[in-house]
């Protein structure tokens, strides 16, 4: 009988894969003989189909491994307890060591992983954040984050409204708001005098808003003390945060009623309309008080749309921009303006190079840095981890051995291995939480994101924290429970070290090392390139003279002549401007041409400066020569003359006396554009921060500012206390109402890099750690390597190899390892470094040299810790070595 | 006495009727030949497993088949705790038999 037909093969793995071994064999013959008779009985088919019924009625508890070898199973899983402690407390030092070398590593990965939550979660807090949209208008060659109010500075209720109100009509569109921040680009920019019953503060973060329910309905605030209604029924109300509240009315704030009571700001008078809480610190706005009153102080609002569904945004805007004369009359004939555009409220924070806006938006190199960092770390930490289990458990192979001896199967001792390891790794986990909890301070400070610590306390950030540890325990034990637990029962008896003496071969231990080899280099390499970077930025030159000098701002030219006047008494103070100070941040462009030509430049910013900045910042030009006599003079900075003179096809000193036309395409007094004589050409210097510079600057520059906003004041002081006590003794004199605050130009433009500064410090953190770790991890590798080699270094030495011999022979397979490395991690560096990098207006080139650099220290560090650890083998006498066997 | 349920009884009696051919899929066409009601083989093996447990019948390997794709068979056989339960059993059940008045 040629019975060929088998049961399904499907059902019979499944099986196989559930049932326990010692009971498959009766199983599956039962049913395959089950099989055999149906099939005769009732075709095959049906055979079949019953076959799968039967296999799927087994999967039930009484055929799993746990529950019918009950009885051994809880005492087996006590053992590998027992067993796992003793020999962990049998090398207490090298335990404690790699303990705290897996919770600083896991530490690292878990304050990474928050950073990138917490950034990648922007705004997502704001219910049905994705429905919400912002209004951004484009003009010129800029993209503008806030709609400007229909009548701008002739600012009316009605005028601020009349967008709003227009936008309300769509059928799509659910709720339309808009604000302003007191420090935003288009807000006032003011400090206000807070006074609430005896107190007294200084505040400038205020939120303006004449939209007050529908900003409620968009950024749902939530109320502690007051309802929305109450709150924005009426204007002058204010509504604070939380800490506000604290500060004004004391940390029993809520035992009072807070509501109804009256504050002062400036000189009005405003009702407190309720208490909110804080926004969460990765919002893209922030205020410690909405400001709600009839009019927005600014040209402008930040405008924010809710559509009833987000697929709908596309036809709001579109309808918008076909009928948007009916809100802004004759702007379709505006060739400047280029139309509206919507951005999503959760894409506000990646969205990179738009005009004016409320925070810095997140940089995506450091989210790329950061995660790769994380990765790194967290691969690390695994290789390390497999190298230790596999070193371990060569010196316990006769444990296991025994273990195989009384009847332990494959699956046994696999269970033993992986049971251990993660047993490891779950032991570092409150040490890993208690590192993340006190570093988080210092790390919120340090990247300025506003983490609330008291997440950490959340039950998903211990699941994940669980999950990363339990997931790398499971992953180190993964090979070693391959390897030892497939070991022939002989082999593991005998303590045969075979399949690791062969190192510089392709195996697996050789390939973990050289991917750690590879990842340290990288990092090296990115920290090498960032330090560098930050180096080159601080010490590049700036083109005008940052030493000495102070700023401050002040309201109008005419306090600002009376102190000027003062001030030139004070011995110390060389010289006195306005207008101009370095380090800015982008603002509007201007259009520009040369009088005859057709080409016209969209990038001209336009600086209003009083010569007297010059002086201050050193800055020379023929031009300012007869400055006094001529009252004003117009330059360009040598960026802009380039462009002009090629236009031109003149010289760059030929522009001198040459007729510019700026914003050519308006016209002012029947003439298009208004005309400027170029008197002269300044060399480039660094006006803005260096991520925008080399900008066409177009400077007019004045004997006697008729607008005046800032006073930059150069001096040469032994005490500069005094000078400064001098000044703001001017100042108070002159200014009765606003504050006296002064900056030193040079940490005013240290500050605009603290942030590329502490994420240099913090990638050079990371490294250090996975540093620390990598040579843990090494350290550990090659004392097993080394030692399992002892014999072949005995015999070596019996046959006349001298110490440094032995050393090479060591060291090569390593150096082969780190060559191979270098060359892989060299693009890898190039890339990442490039990303970086071109968010900075002048920045280095990353040369292979700093990868050859870092491979060259990694390779150091390598050699060093692969000698210190053999030289002992290689001293040692062969006759110790060679002697057992 | 030991509880026994009505279809660990059952089983047990069957066992001792096929002697020395009773395993999961003999035991299972036994019970439905007998009682013409259908039984899973899983559920035999629950039954099995849970009279060995109670010590009434021990089990050993058997010979291989070809219908079994050449795996072996437990063979179920009873242990003495199993024949003095049945005859324990029956011996009750006569009792009460022999109460009933009106039935002999």
């Amino acid at each position: 009988m040629s019975q060929k037909l088998q049961p399904p093969k499907i059902a019979s793995r499944f099986l196989q894969w559930f049932c326990a071994e010692e009971l498959l064999e009766e199983i599956e013959g039962d049913l395959h003989e089950a099989f055999y008779f149906r099939s005769r009985k009732y075709g095959h088919l049906r055979a079949k189909w019953l076959y799968f019924t039967d296999v799927i009625r087994f999967f039930k508890p009484y055929s799993f491994e746990k529950y019918s070898r009950s009885k051994q199973y809880i005492p087996m899983v006590k053992n590998y307890f027992k067993i796992a402690v003793r020999n962990l407390l049998k090398r207490k030092g090298l335990t404690a060591l790699n303990m705290v070398g897996l919770s600083v590593g896991i530490a690292s990965v878990l304050m990474v992983s928050i950073y990138l939550f917490h950034e990648l979660n922007y705004d997502k807090h704001v219910p049905e954040s994705e429905k919400v949209f912002r209004m951004v208008n484009q003009y010129r060659d800029q993209t503008y984050t806030c709609m400007a109010f229909f009548d701008y500075y002739g600012t009316t209720a009605d005028g601020q409204l009349k967008l709003i109100d227009f936008l309300k009509n769509y059928p799509e569109v659910e709720q339309v708001s808009h604000f302003v921040l007191n420090n935003s680009p288009i807000g006032p920019n003011d400090q206000y005098y807070v006074t609430a019953g005896d107190k007294k503060f200084v505040l400038d973060d205020f939120l303006f808003t004449n939209t007050g329910l529908p900003f409620q309905e968009i950024f749902p605030q939530q109320f502690i003390q007051g309802s929305p209604e109450n709150a924005f029924a009426d204007f002058q109300k204010i509504i604070l945060t939380k800490p506000l509240a604290v500060r004004l009315y004391g940390g029993l704030w809520e035992k009072e009623q807070v509501i109804g009571k009256s504050i002062q700001i400036s000189d009005e008078t405003f009702i407190v309309g309720g208490v909110v809480e804080e926004m969460p610190g990765n919002s893209h706005f922030q205020f410690s008080a909405i400001v709600y009153q009839a009019t927005i102080p600014s040209w402008g609002a930040y405008t924010y749309l809710k559509v009833q569904n987000p697929d709908q945004i596309g036809q709001v805007v579109d309808r918008f921009n076909a009928e948007v004369d009916l809100m802004y009359p004759g702007r379709s004939e505006d060739p400047l303006q280029k139309g509206v555009k919507a951005v999503a409220l959760t894409d506000i924070h990646f969205t990179d190079g738009m005009l004016y806006e409320l925070k810095p938006t997140a940089n995506q190199a450091y989210l790329l840095t950061f995660g790769i960092v994380g990765i790194i770390i967290l691969l690390i930490i695994w290789t390390n981890y497999t190298n230790l289990a596999i070193a371990t458990y060569a010196n316990r192979q006769k444990e296991l051995g025994l273990r195989k001896t009384l009847g332990a199967r494959t699956k046994d001792i696999s269970n033993q291995v992986m049971t251990e390891a993660v047993l490891i790794t779950l032991l570092s986990m409150p040490v890993s939480w208690l590192i993340v909890y006190s570093a988080m301070p210092a790390f919120n400070e340090l990247l300025n994101i506003g983490f609330d610590r008291t997440d950490l306390f959340h039950p998903v950030a211990f699941l994940y924290l669980l999950l990363i540890l339990i997931v790398t325990g499971l992953i180190s034990g993964i090979y070693p429970s391959v390897v030892y637990s497939r070991k022939s029962l002989v082999g593991l008896l005998e303590g045969k070290l075979n399949n690791v003496r062969n190192a510089g071969k392709l195996n697996f231990r050789n390939a973990l090392l050289t991917s750690q080899f590879f990842m340290l280099i990288v990092l090296v390499s990115i920290t090498l390139i960032i330090q560098q970077q930050m180096n080159y930025v601080q010490s590049k030159e700036m083109g005008f003279e940052k030493e000495g000098v102070v700023f401050f701002e002040i309201n109008g030219a005419e306090k600002y002549n009376l102190l000027e006047q003062q001030l030139k008494q004070i011995p110390e103070i060389e010289s006195v401007g306005n207008g101009m100070i370095p380090g800015q941040d982008m603002y509007n462009q201007l259009t520009y041409k040369m009088k005859g030509t057709d080409i016209t430049f969209a990038d001209g910013t336009f600086i209003y400066a009083s010569k007297g900045a010059f002086d201050v910042l050193e800055i020379q030009s023929d031009a300012f020569r007869d400055i006094e006599s001529k009252k004003t003079v117009f330059v360009v900075n040598r960026t802009a003359a380039k462009k002009l003179a090629t236009a031109k096809g003149i010289s760059e000193n030929e522009l001198v006396g040459q007729t510019l036309i700026a914003e050519p395409e308006y016209e002012f007094e029947g003439e298009m554009g208004y005309e400027k004589v170029i008197g002269g050409i300044v060399e480039d210097f660094d006006y803005f921060n260096l991520k925008h510079n080399s900008q066409p600057l177009l400077i007019d520059v004045f004997h006697e500012s008729a607008y005046v906003y800032d006073v930059l004041i150069k001096a040469k002081t032994d005490n500069w206390v005094q000078t400064i006590a001098d000044i703001e003794k001017a100042y108070l004199s002159i200014e009765k109402k606003r504050p006296f605050d002064i900056t030193f130009l040079d940490n005013h433009l240290h500050q605009i890099y603290q942030k590329e500064k502490n994420a240099g410090i913090l990638t050079a953190g990371l490294t250090g750690v996975s540093m620390g770790l990598a040579i843990m991890g090494l350290i550990g590798i090659v004392g097993f390597i080394t030692f399992s080699r002892q014999k072949e270094i005995g015999v070596r030495k019996v046959f006349g190899a001298s110490i440094k011999d032995i050393l090479f022979i060591l060291n090569k397979d390593y150096l082969i390892m780190m060559v191979i490395a270098t060359v892989i991690a060299a693009p890898a560096v190039i890339f990442l470094a490039n990303k970086w990098l071109d968010s900075f207006a002048y920045h280095i080139d990353p040369g292979l040299k700093t990868i050859g650099v870092a491979g060259l220290l990694t390779l150091a560090i390598v050699m060093m810790v692969v000698i210190s650890q053999s030289v002992r083998s290689a001293r040692s006498n062969p006759a110790d070595t060679l002697r057992s066997e | 006495m030991m509880q026994l349920g009505y279809l660990e009884e059952t089983v047990l009696l069957l066992i001792m009727v096929m002697g020395e051919d009773a395993y999961g899929f003999s035991v299972s066409e036994a019970y439905k030949e007998h009682t013409g009601k259908k039984i899973s083989i899983s559920a035999i093996h629950t039954v099995l497993s849970r009279l060995e447990k109670k010590g009434l019948i021990r089990s050993q390997m058997g010979g291989a088949s070809e219908e079994r794709g050449g795996r072996r068979k437990r063979i179920f056989t009873p242990t003495d705790d199993g024949k003095s339960v049945v005859v324990e059993l029956k011996r009750s059940r006569q009792q009460l038999w022999q109460k009933i008045p009106g039935l002999t």
